[in-house]
């Protein structure tokens, strides 16, 4: 346990509130101890006997206009609500009632409660000789604004996305889903982060089973600390070790929302803009936004080439590679002359030529990631023009294994998901390996490797191929193609929805009957 | 569907080869043939799963023959496995080793081949059906192009006069296409974890009707294509009819009959490698799964690789020996099994 390798000081976790003044400041100031940042405000408040009291509240995390405004003013500047004296034994009870105007008022009577929710940006009041105290909801501080998600930008389709702050992004989803029936709880993780985590489904079209799983796996997390959503994701998952993301994460409200309307389950993770989202299955790898935003032939169209894409991010250097040192026979005549013209002369061999620029341009991509964007920009035309063209010039590569690299690295950016992106690269290293090794069963190897793992993996119990295998019929409408909308009428079965009914059949365009239209 | 591309993938390559050899022009009618050879191993394999839901073959020959005669019998099942496993895998890399990598030692292809399989046999059945499951319309794709390819250059003519020579060739010829699509018989062990045994047997006589169908069409257009004697002396008509397509760009279609040759075995050594594993861990009592596969890991790559010295030793082990073997495996011990069940009263037992 957490607890015995880092021994909280206080003694006494669940310490009551003492009628003594005196005893509680002095309590607060030894647990606020050296925190720079926590401020203790004594005043007195007007009755008959003035009373002392003091706030105490997190200066960062709060909002110093309703601290003044609202709070010191209700409390200093009123004489009391009319007819009511403020005594030792009501005051809590008439400043809770009557007097303080702010939506979230509570009392709580132990130390450890004061301690947490003044951490979280509430303010705490303490009055002479009663032993409650009365915590409100001051939040503030800054945040950033909605932007446009930069990860996952799109043409056509709502253009905020989630921001770091819970509640702004619990905003973004409950404006989509204005139904009773959208539940979030609430979880906290993070013995020191104290780490807000809301496990959000629709109820009724979500598989109860799944959400049970999500909130047992998450409640099981016992951590010091969770800063961003992969923390829990590496701990969540039903492998211990994966090549493919078995859990998607998204920066789009819109996507998040469209995934709660399917039966899945998003996880709302505080500091993080992007929420999880599980089942995630292989096809979702593949699928953007956007694609529910266009008509749909376009939208399948794409879908198609970024099919095509992957294949050849995850093949092309590989099968180059195994063509050129095994299979030359496979080459058309017209070409084979040309390419061995090309290669006249080079020192290393295509195997060892390939790999060394998807290096270097693995090394290009890193560098462009960490710098910022203006020096990105210059590291990209030093590596891939300067660096490429004089290579070739040099005659220390063929002009083929540049084009290789350049199509590779073009066709693995149209993959949408990033982290399949990684998962991706690191196959086609292994590929190209395989296919120096062995050529073209090399290749065929390495695939049904590939495969096998695939078919092994499941994400909270659906497996990672669904809907090709296990084939699902109906589901095909949207995996490969995108059907229109209104022939999606039921909601993927891969995800173990309850209520596979969408929306009512024959929906579609009807022609209008002949004169019965207006003109 | 698991069934189909575990049959198939063998069938592909060496079936037209032999059967021609045998039948000449009338080779197809042979492959035709075998099919219901295969439909009554698949009777009695259904037959005795029914009054064994719940038990493998390996555990139902105890129950019928007594503990001692029972495991025997069981083992000599497994060596029935151990033989078809080793026999594909070492095929697999004869023809790895003659058509593309004639330098690469055989003994490194079947390592890495085994390697794969007791990869997908270690992660269980479910895997290797999601696996069969997504190869197949690939699968089916692949040849169906070969096949309307090689159409151009077919001469329906080559297939007169039908049945030459008797009846007699074209059954010699059908043995072998015979015991393939007779591996069938491994639905006996896999019994107890279908969840729907109902379904067995329509499942299996479509996979089989498939499979026969796409042998028999194979061999027509193997023999169409190079009229009666050459597919006979080829080793593998199919790979050769591959290569020979030529049709406007498209051309040196080998690549597909590997993807084909590779998915199809692999699925095919995994699901033997697996059947094994469970049958020893019957037979013996045994837990410890990482031992049993480290010994069929070893025990595959030295009879893979040592007794025959080439591939020609392989056919002849195929066209000799193996259909005898395979007769008395497929459809001798289930029947005679299901015979003494039958005698001991064994009712249909309907699993709940």
């Amino acid at each position: 346990m957490l607890k015995e390798l880092w021994p909280n000081p206080k003694a006494q976790q669940k310490q009551l509130i003492l009628v003594s003044y005196d005893e509680n400041l002095k309590a607060l100031r030894q647990v606020f101890n050296l925190c720079s940042d926590i401020v203790f405000h004594e005043f007195i408040i007007n009755s008959e006997h003035p009373l002392r009291a003091f706030i105490l509240y997190a200066s960062p995390l709060c909002d110093y206009q309703i601290i003044c405004e609202q709070l010191l003013k209700s409390v200093l500047m009123s004489n009391g609500p009319k007819g009511v004296k403020i005594t030792k034994a009501n005051a809590i009870e008439v400043l809770k009632e009557k007097l303080i105007s702010l939506a979230e008022v509570v009392v709580a009577n132990n130390l450890k409660e004061i301690e947490d929710k003044v951490l979280q940006g509430y303010a705490a009041l303490l009055i002479e000789g009663s032993p409650l105290a009365i915590i409100v909801n001051v939040k503030g501080g800054d945040k950033r604004a909605i932007n446009e998600p930069d990860s996952e930008p799109s043409i056509r389709g709502p253009k905020d996305g989630f921001v770091e702050d819970f509640e702004t992004n619990m905003t973004l989803i409950r404006r989509r889903l204005k139904t009773s029936r959208f539940k979030s709880i609430i979880m906290e993780k993070g013995e020191l982060t104290k780490t807000k985590i809301a496990v959000c489904y629709m109820e009724g079209v979500a598989n109860p089973k799944v959400v049970e799983e999500v909130k047992q796996r998450i409640a099981r997390i016992n951590s010091d600390s969770i800063l961003e959503g992969n923390y829990i994701e590496e701990m969540i998952m039903d492998e211990k070790f994966s090549l493919f993301p078995l859990i998607q994460y998204t920066e789009r409200p819109d996507k998040a929302c469209s995934s709660i309307l399917q039966g899945r389950v998003v996880i709302l993770i505080e500091n993080s803009n992007m929420p999880l989202i599980v089942p995630s299955t292989f096809t979702t790898m593949l699928q953007a936004a956007e694609d529910y935003y266009h008509n749909s032939i376009a939208a399948s169209a794409i879908r198609i080439l970024r099919i095509i894409a992957l294949n050849l991010a995850l093949l092309l250097p590989a099968v180059t590679v195994a063509v050129f040192s095994f299979h030359q026979e496979l080459l058309p005549p017209e070409l084979i002359s040309t390419v061995s013209g090309a290669r006249q002369g080079l020192p290393l061999s295509i195997a060892l030529e390939i790999i060394l620029f998807e290096f270097t341009f693995e090394l290009l991509r890193e560098a462009g990631i960490r710098l910022p964007k203006k020096i990105g920009e210059a590291i990209s035309t030093v590596g891939g023009l300067v660096i490429g063209q004089a290579a070739v010039n040099a005659g220390i590569v063929s002009p083929i294994s540049v084009i290789v690299v350049a199509i590779t690295a073009i066709a693995s950016f149209s993959v949408p998901n990033f982290e399949a992106g990684i998962s991706l690269r690191f196959l086609r290293f292994s590929l190209i390996l395989a296919a120096s090794l062995l050529g073209g069963i090399g290749i065929m190897f390495g695939l049904m490797g590939i495969l096998i793992h695939l078919c092994s993996l499941r994400s909270f119990g659906v497996p990672y191929l669904a809907p090709f295998a296990p084939l699902v019929l109906r589901d095909l409408k949207d995996s490969i193609i995108r059907a229109p909308w209104w022939f999606l009428t039921t909601r993927p079965r891969t995800n173990r929805a309850l209520d596979v009914i969408r929306q009512g059949d024959s929906q579609g365009p009807r022609k209008p009957k002949k004169g019965g239209g207006q003109s | 569907m698991l069934m189909f591309v575990v049959i198939m993938s063998t069938g592909v390559l060496v079936v037209p080869s032999i059967t021609i050899e045998r039948a000449e022009q009338s080779a197809w009618f042979a492959a035709l043939l075998s099919l219901p050879v295969a439909l009554i191993s698949l009777g009695l394999a259904n037959a005795l799963g029914k009054r064994f839901p719940r038990k493998t073959l390996a555990q139902y020959c105890e129950t019928l023959l007594g503990k001692y005669l029972g495991k025997l019998a069981a083992f000599g099942f497994l060596m029935f496995l151990f033989a078809v496993s080793i026999i594909v895998t070492r095929e697999f890399s004869d023809y790895i080793n003659i058509m593309l990598m004639p330098e690469t030692p055989i003994i490194l292809l079947n390592v890495i081949l085994l390697v794969i399989a007791i990869y997908a046999a270690v992660k269980g059945l479910e895997v290797i059906a999601r696996i069969a499951q997504f190869i197949l319309p690939l699968f089916l794709g692949s040849i169906i192009i070969i096949a309307s390819l090689a159409l151009f250059d077919a001469k329906l003519g080559e297939l007169l006069p039908f049945m030459e020579h008797g009846l007699v060739p074209v059954i010699s010829g059908a043995t072998l296409p015979a015991t393939l699509i007779g591996q069938i018989i491994i639905v006996t062990m896999l019994f107890p974890m279908i969840r729907t045994p109902q379904k067995v047997a329509k499942a299996g006589i479509v996979a089989l009707v498939c499979s026969g169908i796409f042998l028999t069409l194979l061999t027509v257009i193997s023999i169409a294509a190079f009229g009666p004697k050459l597919p006979g002396d080829l080793l593998f008509p199919f790979v050769t009819l591959a290569r020979y397509i030529k049709f406007v760009t498209v051309q040196r279609l080998e690549f597909l009959v590997v993807f084909i040759w590779v998915s199809g075995i692999v699925v095919k050594v995994s699901i033997f490698l697996y059947l094994e594993s469970v049958a020893i861990m019957q037979i013996f009592a045994l837990k410890n799964k990482a031992i049993i596969f480290g010994l069929l890991f070893m025990v595959h790559t030295v009879l893979a690789t040592l007794p025959f010295s080439n591939p020609q030793e392989t056919n002849l082990v195929l066209t000799k020996f193996w259909p005898l073997i395979s007769f008395v495996f497929e459809l001798v011990v289930p029947a005679g099994l299901l015979f003494i069940a039958l005698l001991k009263g064994q009712k249909v037992v309907l699993r709940k």
